[in-house]
């Protein structure tokens, strides 16, 4: 494993920033540090690049551990939350400053900074002071200044948030390409699950100081291993009591389930389900056009569930009686999800059952 | 919250020497007055700080730093407001001025002030002929602390008033409010604070100013003789007890001082966010 | 009978402060008719015209299109500093709030304010101008020249030049290890950097007196090694030391702190040491703020009267700064030397708050490089 982070703690104060945080990434990955403001992912990315220091555990890059080595002989690039460039150095003087600690050779610094400017697309704005320059331009100059010198490690923190909406999904994917193309190890921190499921090889989902679950972003909307991830990563309604609805009987009383909006599929009244003794009675509550689907909230008993509805079916309107059908839901049983199926279909449910 | 490692460099160093130079500069000589204060009797200090001549002293300091710090609450906002509010000549050089007092030593403030009040002066030649007095009076030690403290109530004011949104006074304006009535019940309250601290730094300043007052003042014993001039005169007797008890005492009054005023500004404070 | 001295003094003295509220009251009054004769119409008219004539008078668009960049960027820099940071804002001050102002209360104010001004700071500095030169030229050099005012400026150079100097590394040490680091006791720290303001000057003498002075705790020491401190040149620099304590750190602490430390981070993780760190990347932000804090510095250290006198023993010659010589000269009844030599610091204070001035207005033009 490249980079690997074992039991590494932190506290400040009263409050756990890390408690244990283990993870491990494999070279050329890009990850995505994801949690909820207060969870800890810029603590450990700070530890990570030094600025924090652990106070348990251990931090492996390239299976030598570095955690009593100077942040700035690490070998890392870190990109800062609001880019902290030097306002009184131009673009040049910003990217060249982590070069001239270095002691690199003036040709070396000048032909290196030429081809950082080419990469970021700003060889003509080189003379200007970052108080001149668009939020997403000096998105680029942090992140051509972190590159400078060679990292072979590469940390973002919070790399889109202070850039508007728009520009914000070109950056994202003109990141993503950077990376891929110099394939560097790279971890940003997002607090947004869009972003780090369209961005990132792999999530490292965080929650109270906690890692909650490292996956490929598919796993872990597939397979949430907590509760906390199956609420957190894709849509879903939180259900308590679920033993009442039709097909999960058997989940003892008071417990908790995540129910998916495709997990959940509507029936006209006039349509002939195959399996009529597995759906229930519902009514339908709110429905919004989505532009090629409906968003329907159907009301079961008293929960209120949200489901896509084809266009293409037998049209309905607010207050109509439907069959719902639940295929299955991720069960929650003290700090752990798992999927359950139907009992009452043939295959229990089953999966999901598609490939990426 | 001390940290095992410190990231930016320079904690060493900076720290050292920002310590060292404290405590040299500042913590021996404090410590040096403690000592002192430690060899006398709580009795000695009691008695070399409310001796009559020293009790008169602090009534001239206390008396004549109030109505100066009065004065210019009253001054010093007019001048602050009219430097914010209005543009005319000569409103840069007068802005300019306004620190004129910080810069100027206050020795020089001393004589030309002096020169100025007595009866041959400009000022004080016109009105010595209608029998008024400034030089040698305790209205010259107000006028002397009023010039010396002006700086402070107007730096206090301008900020406030430069943040102060003009909608407050225009949405006032539309209802109706004339201009009396915008300035006690907008404006006013606004401005609370800042003079509260523009008059206590003023009022503290007024009670340890030296320099300009004691050529105006005449000195007099027990009617225009300063409590900082006390202090003086007991250093220049080899009293130094006595001399340190006065100290104490004024230290104390200027720290109480500034505590109450911190209190009521933080009072203030809370009615004008409410 | 002594109470009876105090009284009258007392009552002597109720009388001006009173009658000086009592102007304030009259332009008060005179808003109030002023509001009363004019008519709604009329009233409209005249706060039209006077917001019309401001206008113009106030930058143009464009001077406030810049202003407003460089808030939107450097303003928490606060470069403008606590005391006198008030040229920042200028662009933007009357703008709007006078314009329905009663003209009739503009111009009291204004008068009340020029007047107040005249005689409080003007006429000061008339004084002493008029009584150094009035009597030509030649005898103000005479008076310049003489060889105790020599000895005074120089030792009153010298130790201005070695108060700012040691008071700016200080300002700068201090400002750095306040806001780049948390430590405990760092409010105690503080506190006891601005105890020399919160101090008499007197206080600050005397104190040096019961440390260094004949009867002080360290005076054996001193004696044993034939060290003079007080009514010596070491204790004259000293106390102007300590009056001087917080002037630089008191105006760069709060810049720093405003400006966090991010940059400084990425500089440490690129590799950049403390000097690298503090010169390239921290400086630049704070040259300004420390240019003016070294002025207002400078000012006080040349000027302060109350400390040095204290610790001097005026011994004329050997002990005696420029203030110091300015008051014996007054007292010794020789006017006309002393308001000379007085001239000179008048002089120096006016260049002074001119350099302030000067360093406020570009530190407002170049509150962040490329915000034009």
């Amino acid at each position: 494993m490249f980079v690997e982070l074992r039991d590494v703690s932190k506290r400040f104060g009263n409050f756990d920033a890390a408690r244990k945080v283990s993870f491990e990434l494999e070279k050329g990955t890009l990850a995505a540090l994801l949690g909820p403001s207060g969870s800890g992912k810029t603590t450990i990315l700070r530890m990570i690049a030094g600025l924090e220091t652990p106070d348990g555990g251990d931090i492996f890059l390239d299976g030598q551990s570095i955690k009593n080595l100077e942040p700035s002989r690490r070998g890392i690039g870190l990109v800062f939350q609001n880019y902290a460039l030097f306002r009184y150095m131009t673009v040049w003087e910003n990217i060249a400053f982590g070069l001239k600690t270095k002691r690199t050779p003036k040709a070396g610094i000048k032909e290196r900074v030429g081809e950082l400017l080419t990469l970021i697309g700003l060889e003509d704005l080189a003379g200007r002071y970052p108080a001149q320059l668009s939020g997403g331009q000096k998105q680029r100059v942090a992140f051509a200044r972190a590159l400078a010198p060679n990292p072979r490690f590469l940390l973002l923190d919070e790399p889109f948030a202070a850039i508007d909406a728009k520009v914000r999904r070109e950056l994202r994917s003109w990141l993503r390409e950077m990376i891929s193309r110099l394939k560097i190890t790279s971890i940003f921190v997002t607090h947004d699950q869009a972003e780090a499921i369209e961005v990132a090889d792999r999530i490292i989902v965080t929650n109270r100081g906690r890692v909650e679950q490292t996956g490929a972003p598919i796993e872990l909307y597939r397979s949430p291993a907590t509760p906390f991830v199956a609420r957190f990563i894709g849509e879903s309604t939180v259900v308590r009591n679920y033993n009442v609805l039709t097909g999960f009987e058997n989940a003892p009383d008071g417990a908790e389930c995540a129910i998916r909006p495709e997990f959940v599929r509507l029936f006209a009244p006039s349509e002939p389900v195959q399996y009529e003794n597995s759906v229930q009675p519902g009514r339908v509550s709110a429905m919004a056009f989505r532009g090629d689907v409906l968003e329907v909230t159907v009301r079961v008993r008293d929960f209120s569930l949200a489901t896509s509805y084809s266009l293409e079916r037998p049209s309905l309107s607010v207050g109509d009686q439907v069959k719902v059908l639940i295929y299955r839901l991720y069960a929650f049983q003290g700090d752990q999800a798992r999927l359950v199926g139907n009992s009452l279909l043939a295959n229990g449910g089953g999966g999901y059952n598609f490939q990426i | 919250m001390a940290k095992a490692k410190r990231i930016i460099p320079g904690f060493g160093l900076t720290m050292g020497l920002t310590m060292s130079y404290v405590g040299f500069f500042v913590l021996i000589p404090m410590v040096s007055m403690a000592l002192v204060t430690a060899d006398l009797s709580f009795k000695e200090i009691v008695k070399s700080a409310t001796d009559a001549r020293v009790l008169s002293s602090y009534k001239v300091s206390f008396l004549c730093s109030f109505l100066a710090a009065a004065i210019n609450t009253v001054f010093g906002t007019i001048l602050a407001w009219v430097l914010v509010r209005y543009r005319f000549a000569g409103r840069r050089l007068v802005d300019g001025l306004i620190e004129l007092p910080f810069a100027l030593p206050t020795a020089v403030a001393g004589i030309s002030l002096t020169w100025l009040t007595t009866n041959k002066g400009w000022i004080g030649g016109p009105l010595s002929k209608l029998g008024l007095e400034i030089a040698y009076t305790r209205v010259g030690i107000v006028v002397a602390l009023t010039f010396i403290t002006l700086p402070f109530m107007v730096r206090s004011i301008q900020p406030v008033l430069e943040q102060l949104s003009p909608d407050y006074e225009e949405a006032g304006r539309t209802l109706g409010a004339g201009s009396l009535t915008i300035f006690r019940k907008i404006i006013l309250p606004e401005l609370k604070p800042a003079m509260l601290t523009g008059f206590s730094l003023a009022f503290a300043r007024g009670l340890g100013e030296y320099g300009s007052v004691i050529f105006i003042a005449g000195n007099k014993p027990f009617q225009t003789e300063i409590a900082p001039l006390m202090i003086v005169t007991r250093l220049e007797e080899f009293l130094y007890g006595q001399a340190t008890a006065v100290a104490l005492f004024m230290l104390a009054a200027s720290f109480i001082i500034m505590f109450l005023v911190n209190r009521l500004q933080i009072r203030a404070a809370r009615f004008v966010e409410s | 009978m002594t109470t009876d001295a105090a009284e009258t003094t007392a009552e002597g003295l109720v009388t001006p402060p009173a009658g000086v509220p009592g102007g304030s009251g009259e332009s008060g009054g005179a808003a109030e008719e002023v509001k009363n004769i004019l008519s709604e119409a009329e009233r409209n008219f005249l706060s039209g015209r006077t917001g019309r004539g401001t206008e113009t008078g106030s930058p143009t668009g464009a001077g406030r299109a810049d202003s407003e960049a460089a808030d939107a960027g450097a303003r928490a820099d606060g470069e403008d500093g606590g005391t006198g940071g008030t040229d920042g804002t200028t662009p933007r001050r009357g703008r709007r709030g006078h314009r329905q102002e009663n003209p009739l209360i503009r111009g009291t104010l204004i008068a009340v304010s020029l007047v107040f001004a005249a005689l409080m700071l003007v006429l000061p500095l008339l004084a002493v101008l008029s009584q150094a030169f009035g009597a030509g030229w030649d005898n103000f050099v005479r008076s310049v020249t003489d060889t105790f005012t020599v000895k005074a400026l120089k030792l009153t150079l010298l130790t201005s030049l070695v108060a700012v100097t040691a008071n700016t590394l200080f300002g700068l040490t201090a400002a750095w290890a306040l806001t780049r680091y948390r430590f405990r006791g760092q409010g105690l720290l503080v506190t006891l950097i601005d105890l020399p303001f919160a101090v008499s000057p007197i206080i600050a003498g005397l104190i040096f007196i019961l440390t260094y002075g004949r009867l002080g705790w360290a005076a054996p020491f001193l004696e044993a090694h034939d060290l003079k401190i007080v009514f010596a040149t070491p204790g004259i620099i000293m106390a102007t030391v300590f009056v001087t304590i917080p002037f630089v750190a008191r105006e760069i602490i709060p810049v720093l702190a405003a400006r966090g430390t991010d940059e400084e981070q990425a500089a440490v993780l690129m590799g950049a040491g403390f000097f690298r760190t503090f010169f390239q990347v921290t400086l630049p932000h704070i040259r300004w703020a420390l240019v003016y804090s070294v002025i207002l510095c400078s000012a006080r250290a040349m000027g302060e009267f109350g400390a040095v006198s204290v610790v001097s023993g005026h011994l004329r010659g050997k002990t005696n700064t420029l203030p110091l010589h300015i008051e014996i000269l007054f007292n010794e009844h020789h006017y006309r030397e002393a308001f000379a030599v007085s001239a000179i610091l008048v002089i120096t204070s006016i260049v002074i708050l001119t350099a302030r001035s000067l360093v406020e207005w570009v530190s407002k033009k170049e509150e962040e490089p490329g915000v034009r």
